[in-house]
């Protein structure tokens, strides 16, 4: 009984990892975010080999605002800082930001979501019209009044970001649990002793990991899209980070000078992480639920698809 | 909908008193006497308790009274309707643009899935969601308004400058609205009755027209309005990088100078307008969809 558990369990890993593979687009969004983790890694050993050495935050007024080419292949901001080793540098920043955003907001998302839907009644009516009155502020709009109470810095940016993602896990965990609870397994366990608690953990949530995967994945990418915009409106992170919404906030005073690098290569790098996590977070979808598929077969199997039908229509 | 006003008082009026720095020391510098800060604290009500600030705002918006400006001293009311429009112009604009590209990039690439135009419309609906629109945004002003002089770089007063703006946040939503067709279209086209509508001969255009888009458009219209109430909220940045003299942007400097009266309106209003845009779309509904027409009759 116990080793058919154990297999079906690694299977089912196995398996969404097999149909994720094939996808060609999430594994292009893998390698991309294997590649930016490399970078922001590694940032204080190529960043120095590429500016003046040591690091980001060398001002250097006589470089100020190189384009692309001769020693700085993304040019140099108006400090004459290296735009490539700020960005390289920035990727720390961002990726860090949306880990552990996306960590702590689906933690308390999920906690909240799984007790509202397990219990119900009062406790779910209080922590839905909660989220409700959430939901309500514009989250950007509400983010930047957090940002501003608490005052600038990481942390405060962080709970920033991540309170306003609460209510999408919580909402997701919550439909789900409804669905799961009522199911004769849950209520197999019950009767075999198991407390609340874990019927939850053990028995509610690892049915619902696959949609909560998927909104974390997407989540994170949201998570450094608002981190960025704050830093650009002036409330989230503050010079010298290198921050690639800050650096952009900079880019935007000498737009109108036609330093057009300034504002393309830390755009370029947000859009590429968000590009990445969304190409992902659609893979995941897909993998989990076939059913579900939404991204390209490939050509082969669309042709062995095609070739059944036409053969079952001459059949009949 | 009056408990989550009420809600959305409270949180944002914890908020801003949790907030540090006095508005009244922001408007006037250091260099203002201590006494005089003091009298204009009394005055504008902000030395009283919390409890007691936040009774005097809830009853004075049940009349309809929210506030005064601490900047200008003019009527929140009045401040807010001034720019409301503009807001609420940009997003009607970017919803319609996104209509307008979404809905028929999605039935392409519905009717034609796993070609060459599938893959490119997904792939230009994953890039539209990804790119921040305050990027696309500046670099717009870069090519169209810099390198080629076409169009102006900020302003909103004629239809030459809506352009880049309802572009720069349209694109996202227009992306969005494109999977959503896309999806709800795939889902609608396997059914017995296209297939029935198919067999019986009924010409391809009107198939994918009369049959699959009426019956794939409800989930769009909803997502259509939940980015109305998106744009309504999330142009800040926009507004800000094209100057425009919306809600948003103003919201954003109200929190910058710590006017408090204008921040909690102006976040009120739009979750007003949210919720009257939701009621929208379920009326909406009705039109789209016979069956729900005719369960209320």
């Amino acid at each position: 009984m116990e080793a058919v558990k154990r297999t079906k369990k690694r299977s089912q890993i196995v398996e969404v990892w097999k149909r994720f593979r094939k996808n060609p687009i999430a594994m292009a969004g893998l390698g991309i975010i294997i590649g930016l983790f490399v970078l922001a890694a590694m940032a204080d050993i190529i960043a120095p080999a590429q500016g003046l050495a040591p690091g980001y935050d060398v001002q250097n007024l006589m470089n100020a605002r190189q384009f692309p080419g001769d020693g700085f292949i993304f040019g140099t901001d108006h400090l004459g800082r290296d735009i490539f080793a700020r960005i390289a540098h920035g990727a720390r920043v961002s990726l860090m930001v949306g880990f552990i955003v996306v960590t702590i907001s689906m933690t308390v998302g999920v906690t909240l979501g799984s007790i509202a839907g397990f219990y119900g009644g009062i406790i779910d009516n209080v922590i839905m019209r909660l989220i409700d009155i959430v939901l309500a502020i514009p989250a950007l709009l509400m983010a930047i009044a957090i940002a501003a109470a608490l005052g600038p810095g990481l942390v405060n940016v962080m709970i920033a970001v991540g309170l306003n993602a609460i209510p999408s896990y919580a909402r997701i965990v919550r439909a789900q649990v409804l669905q799961i609870r009522e199911q004769e397994f849950v209520e197999a366990a019950r009767s075999l002793g198991a407390n609340d608690f874990r019927l939850i953990r053990k028995h509610i949530l690892p049915n619902c990991m696959a949609p909560i995967i998927v909104e974390a994945t997407m989540g994170m990418a949201m998570a450094i899209a608002v981190a960025a915009a704050l830093s650009f409106i002036g409330v989230g992170l503050q010079p010298p980070v290198p921050e690639w919404g800050a650096m952009l906030s900079d880019a935007r005073r000498f737009m109108l000078g036609g330093y057009w690098h300034m504002t393309l290569f830390p755009g370029l790098a947000i859009a590429l992480v968000i590009f990445a996590l969304n190409m992902i977070g659609d893979g995941l979808r897909d993998a989990f639920d076939p059913k579900l598929r939404s991204a390209t077969v490939s050509k082969k199997r669309f042709e062995k698809i095609r070739r059944t039908i036409a053969m079952e229509a001459a059949k009949s | 909908m009056i408990p989550v006003l009420l809600g959305v008082i409270v949180i944002m009026y914890t908020l801003i008193y949790i907030t540090p720095g006095c508005p009244v020391r922001i408007q006037f510098g250091d260099a203002a006497p201590t006494e005089y800060v003091e009298q204009m604290r009394d005055e504008l009500g902000l030395n009283d308790p919390f409890l007691m600030q936040l009774g005097r705002y809830v009853i004075g918006v049940v009349q309809l009274d929210f506030g005064n400006s601490f900047v200008t001293r003019r009527p929140v009311f009045d401040e807010i309707a001034a720019r409301f429009p503009n807001t609420m112009q940009l997003a009607a604009m970017s919803v319609v643009l996104a209509l307008m590209i979404g809905i028929p990039l999605g039935i392409i690439s519905a009717t034609k899935q796993y070609t060459i135009f599938d893959g490119g419309a997904t792939f230009i609906g994953l890039l539209g969601v990804s790119i921040p629109n305050f990027w696309l945004g500046m670099l717009m002003i870069i090519f169209f308004a810099v390198d080629l002089r076409l169009l102006p770089p900020s302003g909103f007063s004629t239809p030459l400058h809506w352009i880049m703006p309802t572009i720069a946040i349209g694109a996202s939503s227009a992306a969005i609205i494109m999977r959503m067709t896309r999806s709800s279209m795939l889902e609608v086209i396997r059914q017995d009755y296209i297939r029935t509508a198919r067999a019986k001969g009924q010409k391809e255009s009107t198939v994918i027209f009369r049959h699959c888009l009426r019956n794939a458009l409800i989930p769009v219209t909803t997502v259509a309005g939940l980015q109305f109430g998106v744009l309504l909220g999330g142009a800040v940045l926009t507004e800000t990088i094209f100057a425009i003299p919306g809600l948003g942007a103003y919201i954003v400097g109200a929190i910058g100078q710590r006017d408090h009266m204008i921040m909690i309106g102006g976040v009120l209003l739009i979750a007003i307008a949210f919720s009257f845009v939701n009621l929208a779309v379920d009326i909406l509904y009705a039109f789209i969809d016979p069956r729900i027409r005719s369960q209320y009759r």
